[in-house]
Parts: C-alpha cells; structure tokens; sequence
C-alpha cells in the first residue's frame, strides 16, 4: 500500500502540474466553458484520493 | 474590533508561554516537548506549523489575480505529506532527536554532516523567517493600521518570548490554537460567502470564472515541474516541520501526526480553491470600497480573503479574520524560529563544537541566547528589507531544503551505500547550486542588481539544484573506498 500510494499521489500531482502547461496548448482547453472543469475535478480528486490512502494507511496499521 | 482581537491573540498565546514555561525544564522538554505530544494534537499543530499566511492571503490572492494555476501551490502539501506518512514518519521517531541532523549523525561521522547539515538548515529557516518577517510587518501595519517598524518588533518579541521562555510546548499549543481558529475561521467565511449564492459552488465558480483560467502564471513545462519538486521536497526537507514528528512519543502517533496535518491542510485548500478564490472575485472585484481611486486593490492583492471577511461579515469578522491573520503568522515564526535556534545550540553548539560534553543547563543558555540573537537579526533585517521585494527568499529557502536536507535525509534512511563523503559533498553542491541559480534568476539578477537579462532564465531551480545535490551525493558515495565510508555502510539499518 505504501508503494502504491506514493506512485498514486506523486504521479498524479506531476500529472496535474504539467496538465497546467500541456494541456491548454495541445488542445485549446477553456477553463471558464463549466464551472466543473477538469482542473477543478482534478484537484479536488487529487485531495480526496491522497487523504482515502493517507488514513486508510493509517488506520491499517493501527490494527 | 480588529484591534480587541489583536489584544486576545497576544494575550491567550502568553498565558499559554507562562503555562508551558512551568513545564519545561530539560533540554528535551526545551527542544521537542518530552516527546508527549499525541498524535492528532500534534497534527493540528503541523498543520499551524505549515499554513503560513502565503497560504491563507497568498494563494486567495494568487487565485484571484492569476487564476486556477494558483492550485499548483496547493499541490505541493499532498505530496510533501505523503511522502512524510509513507516514506519518513516511521524512521523520524527515535529517542535522543531533537533535530534531523541527529538522525543523520545517528550513521555518518558526526562532526562534518553536523556542521554541513546544521548550516544547510540555518539557511533555509532564516531565509524562510525573513520572509515571514517582512511580510508579517507589511500585513499588520495594513490589518491593524500599525507602522511596519512596530510591527515588525512586536512578531521579534513574541517569538522570542514564545521559544526562549516556554520552548517546544508553548510552541506547540501556540500553532494548535492557531490551527483551530484557522480552520474555525475560513469555515465560516466560506458559509458566509455560500450564503450568497444558495450554497450552490457550481454556480458560484460560474459567476467567477477567472478563478477557473488557465495558464495565469505564465509557467513553461520545466517550470511547472521545477515549481512543484521545489514546493513539495522543500516541505520535506524544511526543518521546522521535521522537528514537529520528533515531540510524539511513537511511530504510529507519527503516522496519526502527518494523516491529521494533511486532512487539515486539505480542508483549508479546498475551501480556498471551491469558495473562497471564487467568493474573492464574485464580491471584492469591482466594488468601490476595496479599491483606490486608480482602481488598485487596498493593502494590495494580499488583502483579498481580507476585504471578502468585511464583504460577507461586516466589521465584526474582519476583525476576527484579521485576528487569524495574526495568529497564522506568530505559530508559523515561532516553529521557523525554535529550528533556527536548534541548529545553533543543538547541532552547532552542543554537539558539533562541545562534542556533547554539555550539561542541560549551558545548552539552555545558549538556547536562549541564540534565540534572542536570532530575533534580534531577523528584526534589523526585516526593518532593512522594509518595502523591497523579497519574494526570492521563499524559493532560496525550499529550493535549499529540498535540494540538501531532503536529499541527505531520504538517503540516509533508504540507501546502504551513502556515506559520509557523498552526504558532505552533495550537501554544499545543493546549497551552492541553489545559491548560484537563484542569484543569476530574473527575481535577483535583473529586478534587484538591476542587469538588462537574466543569466538563468528560470525562477525555479529547485528542478536543477536538486539533481545537482542528489547526483553529487550519489557520485561522491559511490567512489568512496575510505575506511569511512565502510563504516557508514554497515551502520546502515541499525
């Protein structure tokens, strides 16, 4: 779970940080077309995810 | 209003100094508060000990001018606290810390990395302080209408009052309170501001889509990518955090210390990012009374979750927020300085230069003279820095913590064969490189000497100095054949 949880959160953060500059210019994306944009899921997915291994983590070891 | 609750601020946190000077009297109570720390208190007070005011004001500000790119520096805390619970918490824990130049001590030969290390973490505390500092002294004279002067030796006193009378104990409760009226307080202003917009976040992100535009920062894909590693290893490696999983007695109330300190810091972010950016630009952008008559926002873009309080609150909250303001920046010095001043007396003093042969009680005194000097310094700095921009220091300060105390910590911890040379080498490599790339960047080569062009062309470099640190330690351990180093080696897991 450890390794798993790493790769997850720190790939996905890379993924995200470079979405900032890839993205818009590969495909022309407007941000302000939805207020429930991919950045917006994205983040907000990134947190929840990253928190789910942080206290599922911790709460495996506490058994 | 805003002054009653600047008066309460200051007074609860010296009740909490007297409380806790009562019940710190040993070295170990002094440095990491007798390791009694439970692990969710203690993740409340990372979490005060993390969430500087550039996150509560900064990042509003950064959302409000530039746009959703401003999310990238709300990334950086998932990482820096997930590889704290995986990859660190664990192995920080261990009798005898006070500092993580202890647990590289606790392998290499101690004189050299002690030095090498005690010195890499000075750098980056102070440099972090003098940010904090100056900004705590632009911010208060604007909160409180106080001159900068002022301001500026009121933050100098308490911090000292806060680490030499009551230590890690006060330090602690200081950034525990901190934590709750911080969490307390953007929990109400996002009610409030949702409250205009019948708790619909969709629709309130519709009406503010410049919160949700892209590319604001202007940033290349290097840069990203030099922005976040910068961001997230500097957490890891800055030393007023590592000190914090050093007061909890066990592993596991480590591992409860990083989840609780990560939930926090999520919870703050997410408020900022769905409400409070958006809230900003929806009800402070374009009204008159926020604004001069050329139309510049008051106190500066800084001032945003400021004015949004007054926006959604009256009176009544701008001083609470205000209030929290205030206590975000006192628990944020009094951690960055308690590390400073470790380093010194600890690290330095005790260990590096007296070897050990200390009592408690010349330790203590030299605590408590260092962290009157070290306040001391940092208040001429900060009055001598008055006005000048200075945002530079906060990516000298991460770019140093994650190019050299990171990289000497991980691998300490992870690779058999680093040793002492590599850790020495690569640490100055790091430090010097990160130095050298900051000095050449745009932020101080052509805005503060004043060149036409910029000699690196990146304000970022923390991509580069750390692959300059780490490629030298892994270098230099890899060709040490000295009898040294076969030491460091069979250490290695004890």
């Amino acid at each position: 779970m450890r390794r798993v949880a790493l790769i997850a959160v720190l790939g996905s953060s890379l993924a995200f940080c470079l979405a900032f500059t890839l993205l818009p210019a590969w495909l022309g994306v407007r941000a302000d077309e939805s207020p429930w944009t991919w950045g917006v899921i994205g983040f907000v997915g990134l947190t929840l995810l990253t928190n789910l291994f942080a206290f599922g983590y911790v709460r495996k070891e506490r058994r | 209003m805003a002054i009653a609750c600047f008066f309460v601020v200051i007074a609860i946190t010296l009740v909490i100094t007297y409380v806790a000077a009562r019940r710190t009297k040993s070295t170990e109570e002094f440095y990491v508060a007798g390791r009694s720390i439970g692990g969710t208190m203690n993740g409340f007070a990372i979490a005060g000990d993390f969430v500087s005011a550039a996150t509560l004001l900064g990042t509003s500000a950064l959302l409000y001018v530039a746009g959703f790119d401003a999310t990238l520096y709300l990334v950086a805390p998932l990482v820096a606290f997930t590889v704290f619970l995986f990859a660190m918490s664990d192995r920080l824990v261990g009798s005898g810390h006070y500092t993580f130049t202890d647990i590289l001590c606790a392998r290499l030969d101690e004189r050299p990395v002690r030095i090498v290390a005690a010195t890499t973490a000075l750098v980056s505390a102070i440099m972090y302080l003098m940010v904090q500092v100056v900004g705590a002294g632009a911010l208060l004279q604007v909160l409180f209408d106080i001159p900068y002067r002022m301001a500026v030796a009121i933050v100098g006193a308490l911090m000292i009052v806060y680490v030499a009378v009551g230590g890690m104990l006060a330090t602690t409760w200081v950034q525990i309170t901190k934590a709750a009226l911080l969490i307390t307080g953007v929990t109400i202003l996002a009610l409030l501001v949702l409250t205009r917009v019948d708790f619909d976040i969709g629709g309130l992100l519709a009406v503010a889509p410049d919160v949700l535009r892209i590319g604001g920062l202007q940033l290349s894909t290097l840069d990203s990518v030099s922005l976040l590693l910068g961001l997230s290893f500097g957490l890891v490696g800055s030393p007023h955090l590592l000190m914090r999983f050093f007061t909890v007695p066990t592993a596991r109330a480590a591992r409860t210390s990083a989840a609780v300190a990560l939930g926090c810091v999520s919870y703050v972010n997410l408020l900022i990012v769905l409400v409070i950016g958006a809230g900003a630009v929806f009800l402070v952008r374009g009204i008159p009374a926020y604004h001069d008559a050329a139309g510049v926002m008051v106190g500066g873009a800084n001032m945003v979750s400021i004015h949004l309080s007054h926006a959604v609150g009256g009176e009544m909250f701008l001083g609470i927020m205000s209030a929290v303001a205030f206590a975000t920046i006192l628990a944020v010095v009094a951690g960055l300085t308690l590390a400073s001043v470790s380093a010194v007396s600890h690290d330095l003093y005790a260990k590096a230069w007296r070897r050990g042969r200390t009592s408690q009680r010349e330790e203590l005194l030299v605590l408590r003279i260092a962290t009157v000097l070290i306040g001391a310094i940092v208040v001429v700095l900060g009055i001598a820095f008055e006005g000048q921009n200075i945002a530079y220091l906060v990516s000298l300060a991460l770019s140093v913590a994650a190019s050299t105390n990171f990289p000497m910590l991980i691998l300490t911890m992870y690779w058999r064969g680093f040793t002492t040379r590599g850790a020495i080498v690569g640490g100055i490599t790091g430090l010097v490189t990160t130095i050298a790339l900051v000095t050449l960047s745009p932020a101080v080569w052509v805005t503060v000497l004043g060149y036409e062009h910029a000699v690196f062309p990146s304000e970022y470099p923390a991509l580069y100095s750390m692959a300059a640190g780490f490629g030298a330690m892994w270098f230099f351990s890899t060709t040490d054949r000295s009898a040294r180093a076969r030491i460091d080696k069979e250490a290695f897991g004890r």
